[in-house]
């Protein structure tokens, strides 16, 4: 570990580089085991250099073990630069040490020589270990560009997310400019209707001509000739700003796409590099179990967004270890299938319409089948003999827990279980497929859109609440009534194409407690979500609009909400929380096992509102000129579960009542305009209202203004500089409220 | 610093991120302008384009290597060179030398500490060497050094011939190593007489010197105790006490008292041959900053003894030397191949001449 008194800052370029460093190393390692003797002695001294190098960079941050350390590596290096060949032996202590090296340098808890992680059931049923997943030191900056000898820029990806941030910010703008258009277009018609209606006035004018004196008729002639003149100026002046305004709404819109795309291939990473960093991890897997193996890779020369490489690192990382470890049979029995001695381990992107397809592929043993029914038949999830397909085998393998139990001392940061590999690339909003042939080897693919950056979207709302969802997991949207509601197991379902699927509201998953369902609803929105195989109907209040959403992440204060995936901006600028459907399927799955069965039927009332039975809520009129007040006094009796109206002096207050009916209780201020409220007070006493409560709630609390209050007919007073939640409420439910 | 003087410009050549990056940060938090660069190609361009007032470099770069990067450097665009090296290691200090014989004026050790207060000392002093080293005038450095015509040394009137002298004393600071090892190089092994060494030179690298100038054919040692003088012997003051003679065929060390400010102390060793040898002893002071030994040189001449100090014109810094003659320790001041002809002549192996 980095000692103390070393500034952050240079920690993290330390960091950055020792992993830089230490990965060529590794690397090189596996090349100086396979390369050609010629090509040995230059990998072996550029290999020196490097540790000469990390040697300089840990001496600078004080790890002087690790400068030790890769002066005796130097050293041991050096006894093969005369071309004298490396063996696997030596292979496997030079990657020891190098991990060991990287150990210290970054704090990642070093690989001893133990298996790699999580066993499925191929081949062998050792319980091997399951690794204990531990962050190593990850710095902020990462390299942007290939190392393929181009020029090349070195950029924080902190620096690239916040452009693109700020982009976001253009979008404000630009829809201002575009507005800006719009009024300059409204200004010029208004001065072209002005127009018309001088021409008019100036023909009515003329027909008045002849009673006027000529002296007074020549001044109006000029006067009139002379605002014409003026006018056809402003109208044309009005129209050129019109053109322009549009013109720059549409300039700021292409440098702004423009801009975004840039900003987006900028966060573009070559698929090669990435693949090639897998050798060290197939070569070290290989060792351990004492199989041949190697790592080929076709990345056709793509490019992925960083979210998709960065996303996919820890799941291909497992499924190249797994591959090697539990695919690849040991040589004897691979020449005896008559296969090659070396097994491979093949890793493949393709780009397919929008999406990038992932595959690794290896031409080992294939899964047995058998051992998978074996084991879920033990943990209760499945008859032995069933007879298994390729998907039910592979969601057998992605259950947390179907893996067997970690051992004490986990590998940090080297490999999750099939579980975490189906999160990564659900989180990516792809897909994991399976296939296997016994004996001849097994293939994974993951599918995952191209673009992580932006999504088409739904917005749907729930109450006072606004939510995004994104398109692609929405199968369809219809509109269902309540008797299109089912019941099946005590579940509330829908049947769609003879198909029953579950049914929930948005309101009852998220917890948006105090909505209370409009009570005249008819047929009420429902999105039929479908991800990855789960599927789930929910309905919603409305679907107001579509959005194009940059989804971000919220942090890890948020991971407990497993029903949000993230957060977008709108074109206004406010947060829009963006729905996680896996979480709502889920979550949905979750709540059906612990609800109690109710009877048969009775599931589908509370899920669509019909006709009103509750009892209405108590009304209440609050009447401020000041809206903190009125917006205070409101949500407090919302919460409390009134109804609230409105109104912000004495006059509008009247208005109100006369024409909304039964309201139960009035709360007003004393200081209004136009009407204030005492006068108000005295006006519902002596009207057909005259027995509506009043409670007057007011800044003024002299005695002098009490009295006055309570004679004009006020049943309580309040003030303002005292007030007490829970006073106030209950002063309102003593005056009936 | 004056107002309106422009900061130190410091041209930095190293090639590990992290290193390069602690270097930029201390020397910009001393106020002074860095030109960075990672490999030895760079580095002697930015040497000519950015006229750096001091380069610091690691030898150990990509490409071009250190020690020929400085050997260019000192022959396009000459500047003075601050070597970064690793001390741990024998290689590193070994190599160091090598560098300070192309042409660099300095070594400094790479911080290979982990305690904060050490790193931090680390760090202000080589800032205090780097303000230093941009006050020295270097001299282009042609890649042969041209043949000068042998002159005769002129000894002062009265002084003995070389031939009496039982003992040679060689005093230098910055700029002195490569010009040591000439005269050893020059003076055949075995020499004729005892050579006492008093170089000022960074803690840790006394042994890796003593390695280097032991490439000359002599047996170098650095004397770490009492010991008896041998002829033939060349004898390296450690870098935290000064070499002295405690009796005429006796050697030991003088710890650094209050007084002693600079360590080894050259005014030391030669005042120690002064009182022990007298008229038998002989003293070269050669190139550095400030003026130790000047004096100590005139006491070996008071008590008859040979003075030799270098000329002005091959001094990486004339300070020493420019002293001693000023106080009259030495009257004439000679180039280094002159001192290395004589000296050889008169302290050589007797069968061998240089």
């Amino acid at each position: 570990m980095i000692p103390s008194g070393i500034p952050d800052e240079l920690a993290a370029i330390f960091a950055e580089e020792a992993d830089e460093l230490l990965e060529r190393l590794e690397q090189a390692s596996v090349a100086l085991r396979d390369a050609p003797l010629e090509e040995q002695v230059q990998v072996g001294g550029r290999m020196r250099r490097d540790l000469h190098t990390l040697k300089g960079s840990a001496g600078a941050v004080g790890l002087v073990e690790a400068a030790e350390a890769c002066h005796v590596l130097e050293d041991f290096l050096a006894g093969f630069a005369d071309g004298t060949p490396l063996e696997s032996a030596d292979l496997s202590e030079l990657l020891r040490s190098l991990s060991g090296v990287r150990a210290i340098c970054l704090g990642v808890a070093p690989s001893s020589a133990e298996p790699p992680p999580s066993a499925e059931p191929r081949g062998d049923e050792q319980a091997s270990s399951s690794p204990t997943p531990a962050t190593p030191a990850t710095p902020a900056a990462a390299p942007t560009a290939a190392t393929s000898g181009h020029e090349t820029l070195r950029v924080a990806v902190t620096k690239v997310d916040a452009l693109q941030t700020s982009l976001g910010e253009l979008v404000v703008a630009r829809l201002q400019s575009a507005d800006l258009g719009r009024d300059a277009q409204g200004l010029r018609g208004e001065l072209t209707h002005l127009q018309a209606s001088w021409r008019e006035l100036s023909a009515a004018l003329r027909g008045v001509r002849g009673q006027l004196r000529p002296a007074v008729w020549i001044e109006v002639e000029r006067g009139l000739a002379g605002f014409g003149q003026e006018l056809r100026k402003a109208e044309q002046r009005a129209s050129r700003m019109a053109r322009r305004a549009v013109d720059q709404a549409a300039h700021v819109s292409v440098v702004s796409d423009a801009l975004e795309g840039g900003i987006r291939q900028v966060r573009m990473l070559p698929v090669g590099p990435f693949f090639q960093g897998f050798t060290v991890a197939a070569a070290e897997a290989a060792l351990s179990r004492d199989v041949a193996a190697k790592l080929s890779w076709d990345d056709h020369g793509l490019e992925a967004d960083r979210a998709v490489v960065e996303g996919l690192r820890g799941a291909l990382l497992h499924l190249v270890r797994n591959a090697v470890a539990h695919g690849i049979e040991p040589t004897e029995q691979r020449t005896r299938a008559g296969k090659p001695p070396v097994g491979t381990v093949r890793l493949e992107a393709t780009l397919q319409g929008d999406h990038l397809q992932f595959l690794v592929v290896d031409d080992g043993a294939g899964i047995d089948r058998s051992a998978v029914s074996r084991r879920a038949e033990e943990l209760g999830l499945g008859a032995r003999d069933a007879d298994l397909s390729d998907d039910d085998v592979l969601r057998l393998l992605c259950r947390a827990g179907f893996t067997t139990r970690s051992s004490a001392d986990g590998v940090a940061g080297r490999g999750i279980g099939m579980d975490a590999v189906l999160n990564a690339v659900h989180a990516l909003r792809g897909t994991l497929r399976m296939e296997s042939d016994p004996g001849r080897g097994t293939t994974f693919r993951i599918r995952v859109p191209a673009n992580v950056t932006t999504t088409e979207g739904l917005v749907v709302t729930v109450g006072p609440y606004r939510f995004g969802v994104a398109l692609d997991v929405v199968r369809r949207v219809i509109r269902t009534s309540s008797s299109m509601i089912g019941s099946l197991e005590g579940s509330a379902v829908l049947y769609v194409e003879d198909e029953p699927l579950t049914i929930t509201s948005l309101a009852d998953l998220v917890g948006a407690l105090e909505h209370a369902p409009p009570t005249d609803r008819g047929p009420s929105p429902t999105l039929l979500l479908e991800a990855g195989a789960g599927r789930l109907a929910v309905i919603v209040d409305d679907i107001p609009g579509q959005l194009q959403m940059v989804v971000r992440t919220l942090g890890s204060q948020f991971a407990a909400v497993s029903w949000l995936a993230g957060a977008a901006v709108e074109a206004d600028g406010s947060v829009l929380p963006v729905l996680n459907p896996h979480g709502l399927i889920e979550l949905a799955r979750s709540r059906r096992r612990t609800v109690a069965r109710p009877e048969p039927g009775a599931a589908n009332t509370a899920l669509v509102p019909t006709a009103p039975t509750a009892s209405p809520s108590r009304r209440i009129l609050v009447v401020d000129d000041s809206v903190t007040m009125r917006t205070l006094q409101r949500n407090i009796l919302e919460a409390a579960g009134y109804e609230v109206l409105v109104a912000a002096d004495g006059v509008e207050a009247r208005d109100r009542l006369r024409t909304e009916g039964s309201i139960d209780l009035l709360i007003t201020d004393l200081d209004m305009p136009r009407m204030n409220g005492l006068k108000l007070c005295a006006w519902v006493r002596s009207s057909s209202f005259s027995e509506l409560p009043v409670l007057v709630v007011t800044s003024m609390g002299s005695d002098e203004e009490r009295r006055l209050g309570l004679e004009a007919g006020a049943d309580a007073y309040l003030v303002k500089g005292n007030f007490r939640q829970e006073h106030f409420l209950s002063t309102i439910r003593r005056l009936g409220g | 610093m004056a107002e309106g003087t422009p900061p130190i410009k410091v041209l930095v050549a190293e090639d590990s991120r992290t290193a390069r990056a602690w270097l930029v940060g201390l020397l910009r938090a001393a106020g002074m302008a860095v030109v960075e660069v990672a490999n030895g190609l760079d580095a002697v361009h930015a040497a000519r384009l950015e006229a750096p007032s001091v380069v610091v470099m690691d030898l150990q770069l990509p490409g071009l290597d250190g020690i020929e990067a400085i050997r260019r450097i000192m022959a396009e665009s000459p500047c003075p060179i601050v070597v970064l090296t690793g001390q741990l290691h024998r290689e590193d200090v070994d190599v160091a030398f090598e560098a300070l014989n192309a042409g660099a004026l300095e070594v400094v050790a790479k911080p290979s500490t982990a305690d904060p207060a050490e790193r931090a000392e680390i760090g202000r002093r080589f800032v205090r060497t780097l303000r230093v080293m941009e006050r020295v005038k270097v001299v282009r450095r042609r890649r042969s050094q041209p043949r000068t015509s042998p002159a005769a040394l002129t000894l002062p009137a009265g002084t003995s011939d070389l031939a009496m002298c039982r003992v040679l004393g060689i005093g230098a600071s910055t700029g002195g190593p490569p010009v040591v090892r000439l005269l050893l190089d020059r003076i055949a092994a075995p020499a004729r007489v005892p050579i006492l060494i008093s170089q000022h030179i960074g803690p840790g690298f006394e042994e890796g010197f003593a390695r280097w100038l032991s490439d000359s054919g002599h047996p170098v040692d650095v004397l770490t105790g009492p010991a008896d003088l041998e002829p033939g012997r060349v004898y390296v003051s450690p870098a935290s006490s000064s070499l002295v003679l405690t009796a005429p065929e006796r050697l030991g060390l003088k710890p650094g008292g209050p007084q002693t400010r600079l360590l080894p102390s050259i005014d030391a060793t030669f005042d120690s041959l002064a009182t022990h040898q007298g008229r038998r002893a002989a003293g070269v002071l050669l190139t550095g900053m400030g003026r130790d030994g000047a004096r100590g040189l005139g006491s070996i001449r008071d008590a008859g003894g040979a003075t030799f100090a270098q000329s002005e014109a091959t001094c990486a810094v004339f300070g020493m030397p420019r002293v001693a003659h000023e106080v009259g320790a030495v009257d004439v001041l000679h180039s280094p191949d002159d001192l290395a002809r004589d000296l050889g002549a008169g302290f050589g192996a007797p069968r061998g001449l240089a």
